[in-house]
């Protein structure tokens, strides 16, 4: 079910409807429910996944708890392996055994040896990587000692399975999300303005923005040989405003619906077109999964415990998993290399030249304003790499990217306008530093935006069609 | 955080607010002046869809039901004028007539078939439907089904769904005008244009009928019918067959419709068969084939090259290999004028 469909807009308000009626337990029970019809609308089988990862990371986590309390410290890294193994295995067996088969075929070949490895053509089952790592994060925080586990089952399979965020996050930590599910919740006044705030900002994002800017983006990259330089440039930021659009969108809708259920999820985006350095994106950007592959994976490492080199390495090491965690393919492994590269470019950069925070004079705007117009292209130019579907395509798009001619293409407005709405949406946030400052603008601009909003998104779009780019990851 | 519980008449007001603001843009929508301002809406596979169906509410409030109505793919629409047709049509048989264009980008027979049941039997009540093929448009079959070009539209999806969902969001279009310019900004924004009311694509007349400019000698010289190649395969047997189901499906709907049907051939410039030592041959097989057709189906069939493609090779009646300059529009309209006006001359 996609949240910009027809089927949610029945679908929530009829949830809520039912859960206002409800007392706590009955509540968590009917958002069980909700959440395994909302899942089951694509796919009734891969429900079966969930159980599976909910059964297993339930009964480690109690377990976990009893070698804590009976001193057996010695076979507790047994459930965690059971864990990891049963999560990744599933992870790994959906999302990359094709990937993998197909690589090491081609490896294979290049050395003149001919293989026929099974490819099982595995269909992708949606939101896998999102609740994996949910549920790892579980299992790995009791471990770890700084969680208890749940004794109640709906709880915890709630906590996996809520459907605003279970599909394409943002990814939660049971620390914060599973008090709120234990926990009788009060749907404010506050929380229900907050939640039909962050709806149609979502919704203004993914129908308006990104789907609007991904109609010219899928014809340039269908084809990059047909379109010049300029058009190829203004393609890459379109995609920029897109995959923007589309996500935080997505995070949007998925905050604004558990706010009108009495839950606050954690915020996924942070403005980060306004980052300053690539390591300020990564802030700013999906938050949630650069958060958690921080503390599961760069921290696990050794973070920058151990020298420079193990530091540059981990963040590699990190940035290259994070480019696969998005999708079985070379270009999104590449386009982490990448992601991983600046970042360590930045740290060194920073060593060489250590921020000066006192600085706050007109020289050091214009040295932020120009890192901050670097970084933009600098994270524009590198989606290339992860909206491209082949290596060919990369290539003939970066050869068009070299024939420049001056032109002003049409697709200029259209790039002008949805930048404009962007600006019109973060700017306030940035200034205010505040993401709900609408609720202090003047009633007359509320209503004028509200307005804006609703018909933008009535006069936009193709039918709710257009699917999240996050959902196949 | 304030904790107080929220209070359910905040639903209300916001409902309220929400259809107050829809009811009114619906109403603005409904005033001429105002959707004349706007973008145009684009709930169909393809822009030029909306401007015939504008185009064509228009005549038949004007001038009532037309009598005929030609329809088939871009070739009907650049290379039959309507208001030539009408006037030729009453030089010769004292018959005023009144016909349309329905020629639709991109159409074979299969997906005319299904534009003809569900757009044009529902917009209007011809006499006679007349329908133009080329011999290209045999090459290959589309379904509706299949046809990729239908899948991302709203309208076609929901017609050949046909269940409750398609029924009442087939309902909503329309009846409510804000649902029915739902992507109307995308589709702009794809091809941003000024002034934002200027047609996506094509210019059209009062009679559906939409000119081409460029000629056929430009078109060359700027590499633009590079694609266009001779024909050198004949039409697979399977995909044949299909094509000719389709057209007797158009023909059965006009049945049901106490309409009757015509087939048409629309002649092509004359080097795509010629320049190839089959492609007579391949020519005359194919007008064979459409004869054949006609006469199981026992309706006319009016082939006005005589099964020789030599008499349109000339480059100045076209724009590129088979829509037609002004000049070649104008011959060809004037013959099936004539044509008609011997078959038709006292139906009227």
């Amino acid at each position: 079910m996609l949240f910009n469909s027809l089927a949610y807009a029945i679908f929530l308000p009829l949830v809520l409807f039912l859960y206002y009626t409800l007392r706590h337990r009955q509540q968590n029970l009917l958002l069980l429910l909700a959440s395994y019809i909302f899942y089951g609308f694509w796919d009734v089988r891969f429900l079966s996944l969930i159980f599976i990862s909910t059964f297993v990371d339930y009964g480690v986590g109690l377990w976990l708890q009893h070698c804590d309390q009976t001193g057996r410290k010695n076979i507790k890294k047994l459930g965690v392996i059971i864990s990891l193994a049963t999560n990744l295995g599933i992870l790994g067996f959906f999302k990359y055994f094709d990937f993998f088969v197909t690589s090491a075929d081609s490896l294979l070949s290049t050395f003149g040896l001919s293989t026929s490895l099974p490819v099982l053509n595995i269909i992708l089952p949606v939101g896998i990587s999102f609740y994996t790592f949910q549920t790892l994060s579980y299992t790995l925080d009791i471990y770890r000692g700084k969680l208890k586990p749940t004794k109640n089952l709906i709880d915890f399979a709630l906590f996996v399975g809520f459907f605003p965020q279970l599909v394409a996050g943002p990814i939660e930590r049971a620390a914060h999300l599973l008090p709120q599910i234990q926990k009788h919740r009060v749907v404010s006044q506050d929380f229900f303005y907050k939640g039909l705030y962050l709806i149609i900002v979502g919704l203004v994002r993914k129908v308006v923005i990104a789907d609007t800017a991904g109609a010219i983006v899928d014809t340039y990259f269908a084809n990059p040989g047909n379109f010049s330089g300029i058009q190829l440039i203004i393609g890459l930021f379109l995609y920029g405003l897109q995959i923007y659009g589309d996500f935080a969108g997505y995070s949007n809708i998925a905050r604004g619906s558990a706010y009108l259920l009495g839950f606050d999820l954690m915020r996924n985006f942070k403005h980060p077109y306004f980052s300053k350095s690539m390591t300020e994106f990564w802030r700013r950007w999906h938050i949630s999964l650069s958060g958690w592959l921080r503390d599961y994976l760069y921290i696990s490492l050794g973070g920058n415990r151990k020298g420079q080199v193990r530091t540059y390495a981990n963040l590699m090491t990190t940035m290259l998993l994070g480019g696969l965690w998005h999708g079985a393919n070379w270009n999104f492994v590449f386009w982490g290399f990448l992601h991983g590269f600046y970042l360590v470019v930045h740290k060194l950069y920073r060593q060489l030249l250590p921020l000066n925070h006192n600085q706050n004079g007109f020289f050091t705007r214009i040295k932020q304003g120009i890192s901050l117009v670097f970084t933009l292209c600098l994270a524009n130019f590198t989606w290339l790499f992860f909206r491209s579907t082949s290596i060919a395509t990369t290539q003939k798009y970066l050869n068009g990217l070299a024939n420049i001619k001056f032109e002003i293409p049409s697709s200029l407005v259209t790039l002008l306008f949805l930048t404009f709405l962007v600006l019109m949406i973060d700017i306030p946030q940035i200034i205010k530093e505040n993401e709900f400052t609408f609720f202090k603008f003047p009633v007359f601009w509320k209503i004028i935006f509200t307005c804006a909003a609703i018909l933008l998104l009535f006069f936009s779009g193709g039918g709710g069609k257009a699917s999240f780019i996050y959902f196949q990851f | 955080m304030k904790t107080k519980q929220f209070k359910i008449r905040i639903i209300y007001k916001s409902i309220i607010a929400v259809l107050g603001l829809l009811v009114l843009t619906d109403f603005l929508l409904r005033l001429e002046p105002v959707r004349d301002k706007l973008p145009q809406a684009s709930p169909y596979y393809n822009p030029a869809v909306e401007l015939r169906l504008r185009a064509l509410k228009t005549f038949v409030k004007e001038l009532g039901q037309p009598d005929m109505l030609f329809i088939g793919s871009s070739v009907v629409r650049t290379n039959f004028s309507p208001l030539e047709f009408d006037s030729v049509f009453h030089k010769i048989s004292g018959q005023k007539i009144i016909s349309f264009n329905g020629g639709l980008s991109d159409l074979d027979p299969g997906p005319v078939a299904f534009y003809l049941e569900k757009f044009w039997l529902t917009s209007c009540q011809p006499k006679i439907i007349l329908q133009a093929v080329r011999y290209e448009e045999l090459l290959s079959h589309y379904t509706a089904e299949n046809y990729p070009v239908f899948q991302t539209s709203i309208f076609e999806p929901l017609w050949l769904e046909n269940n409750l969902n398609s029924q009442i969001r087939l309902f909503l279009l329309d009846h409510v005008n804000i649902y029915y310019y739902s992507g109307a900004l995308t589709e702009f924004l794809r091809y941003p244009r000024f002034p934002i009311n200027r047609p996506l694509t094509y210019i059209i007349d009062s009679r559906g009928h939409n000119p081409m400019k460029i000629g056929i000698v430009k078109a060359k010289e700027s590499g633009l019918l590079t694609g266009d190649l001779t024909y050198y395969d004949d039409i697979p047997d399977s995909v044949l067959q299909l094509n000719l189901n389709a057209m007797k499906r158009s023909y059965d709907l006009c049945q049901q419709h106490g309409i009757r049907y015509v087939l048409v051939n629309m002649p092509e410039h004359g080097d795509r068969f010629m320049a190839d030592p089959d492609g007579l041959k391949r020519y005359r097989d194919y007008i064979t084939i459409l004869q054949q057709l006609a006469e199981e189906l026992d309706i006319e069939f009016i082939d006005i090259t005589a099964a020789d493609p030599r008499i349109y090779q000339n480059d100045e009646l076209f724009s590129d290999y088979y829509h037609m300059s002004p000049k070649g529009t104008s011959k060809f309209t004037k013959s099936l004028a004539r044509y008609c006006a011997g078959l038709f001359g006292n139906e009227f």
